[in-house]
């Protein structure tokens, strides 16, 4: 039985993986709330998200002249464009859950470590 | 205290900690005489927070509470909440909030057992235990879409539904893991090691159990005959069968005994909910300001919880009380402790609260002789494996 379980255990491959560097064989499931992503093209700036935010982490930052200059015909009215400080998410998925336009998603992209902050912000 | 008894602190400072504690433990040599809970380390204002903010938002603070019971208080705030601004939670989301809650005790006392094998040196049973935790982890995830803080109920109902998919995902999964816990089992009922360093260790009597009012495997593992889920039942649980298992011995072996097949009672539960759930809305649209007070009791996984709620024509709650068990069942635990080694005190603590990490610093002051020493978790966990190894030649 004890030799059995041994010669198993030998074969066995490591059940860890060296996650960053490595992320084969992890299991992101659909589910997963992970990195966000903005379409700021279909975004209306209506600020629901901000509002619904339970951990008060999207700030509504002004267009610059750029930007605004920029904007498409159906946005129009926007002046404000939401910008997700992920350092401090809580990654609860009520920001994709009240926004009209479906603009703003989690996705399951679940790597995101970084050294610097400003990577850690999506917008 | 007398010139040949010892007074030291356990506690209460870790980064890491849920909920940290000390103890003020007095020995006389080996041998504990007294031990105190000191409490309130980490208070975090969560109550005062939650009347600045409203109740959707107070919802995901109310989760984070605690990491692992974070669905009892996520469901049981939700639940309070609903009495208030009455409203009827559909069916379907009630057969979820069960399946979740069943999940999470699983993998909460599966979390208990492998810490506790940890203390006693047992570290074999320990991985294995953990292991097997991550089918229960990976289930969570699957459906709700987070490991811990799953986020998976709003007010009125909740948010991720079942489907197909994971129905069936979770029922392969729960077969392949019920023999798993079935080896579980038989290394818990067999296991020299385990029996020797748990049994009679840090008995809490009836009268006992009774007097420090635990609740909770602590309570059942006193011979306290009663579990929420069946004396008032909440959510669908009236129409499951399940059974409650009690104890009458109350020391750590019973627990982990109780602990054992309360994980056989989940997984009936679990098989129950995938059998019987109907179709319909997983939720109901609430909106608005509300009026009153309720109070709401779950039994999570470590014993009864209460959330109290109170709004005054208002989206923020006027008032949240919180009592988490094991604000109720500290008290016994240092009861328990009275009598036993300096060895079996992590094991002790490590059965009734599953926060053992404030054994982490020790600090031993022998005031008569004006020395002091401090005493690491390492130096603690380092005495009770040795413990094991002496009572296992
Ligand atoms: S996922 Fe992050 S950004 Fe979105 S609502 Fe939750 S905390 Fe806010
Ligand atoms: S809720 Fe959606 S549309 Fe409105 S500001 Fe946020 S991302 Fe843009």
């Amino acid at each position: 039985m004890l030799i059995v379980e041994l010669i198993k255990n030998l074969f066995r491959k490591p059940e860890t993986v060296r996650y960053p560097y490595e992320t084969k064989g992890l299991n992101f499931p659909e589910r997963l709330r992970a990195m966000h992503v903005i379409d700021q093209d279909s975004c209306i700036g209506c600020s629901k998200c901000a509002r619904a935010c339970p951990a008060f982490v999207i700030q509504m930052v002004p267009l610059t002249e750029e930007e605004l200059a920029k904007r498409n015909e159906k946005i129009k009215r926007k002046r404000v464009k939401p910008v997700i400080d992920l350092t401090a998410c809580i990654f609860c998925g009520v920001c994709e859950e009240v926004c009209p336009t479906d603009c703003l998603n989690l996705t399951n992209q679940l790597v995101m470590p970084s050294g610097r902050k400003e990577e850690l912000e999506v917008g | 205290m007398n010139e040949e008894q010892t007074s030291f602190n356990i506690g209460p400072q870790h980064p890491a900690l849920k909920e940290p504690e000390t103890f003020r433990v007095i020995v006389e040599g080996e041998r504990v005489v007294k031990a105190e809970a000191i409490l309130g380390h980490t208070h975090r204002g969560i109550e005062k927070m939650a009347e600045s903010r409203d109740y959707n938002k107070t919802l995901y603070l109310a989760e984070r509470i605690c990491g692992i019971c974070s669905f009892a208080h996520n469901a049981n705030f939700a639940r309070a909440v609903e009495f208030v601004a009455d409203v009827k939670v559909p069916k379907r989301a009630e057969f979820l909030r069960v399946l979740v809650a069943e999940l999470e005790r699983l993998h909460s006392h599966l979390l208990w057992l492998g810490v506790l094998a940890h203390e006693i040196g047992f570290d074999t049973f320990y991985i294995l235990v953990w292991n097997d935790r991550e089918t229960i982890m990976d289930l969570l995830e699957t459906l709700t879409g987070n490991r811990v803080n799953y986020g998976m109920n709003r007010i009125g109902g909740v948010r991720f539904d079942l489907n197909d998919e994971i129905k069936k995902i979770m029922r392969d999964k729960i077969e392949e893991f019920k023999p798993r816990l079935e080896k579980i089992r038989d290394v818990v009922l067999n296991s020299k090691t385990i029996i020797a360093r748990t049994n009679g260790v840090g008995r809490i009597s009836k009268d006992l159990a009774r007097k420090t009012c635990v609740t909770g495997p602590t309570a059942r593992s006193s011979g306290i005959d009663w579990d929420l889920r069946r004396d008032e039942p909440y959510f669908i649980y009236e129409q499951l069968d399940f059974n409650v298992p009690i104890s009458d011995r109350g020391d750590v072996y019973s627990k982990i005994i109780l602990r054992v097949k309360e994980l056989f009672e989940s997984i009936k539960i679990i098989e129950q909910v995938l059998d019987l759930i109907p179709s319909g809305k997983i939720f109901q649209d609430v909106r608005g300001r509300f009026e009153g007070k309720a109070v709401s009791r779950i039994e999570a996984p470590r014993g009864e919880n209460f959330h109290y709620v109170e709004f005054r024509k208002s989206k923020n709650p006027y008032r949240l009380k919180v009592r988490a068990p094991t604000y109720a069942n500290v008290v016994s635990s240092v009861e328990a402790l009275v009598g036993h080694h300096i060895a079996d005190i992590p094991v002790i603590v490590a059965a009734n609260d599953p926060c053992f990490s404030c054994t982490d610093r020790t600090l031993i002051i022998d005031r008569d002789k004006g020395r002091y020493q401090i005493m690491s978790a390492r130096d603690l966990r380092k005495l009770s494996v040795e413990t094991t190894k002496e009572v296992m030649q």
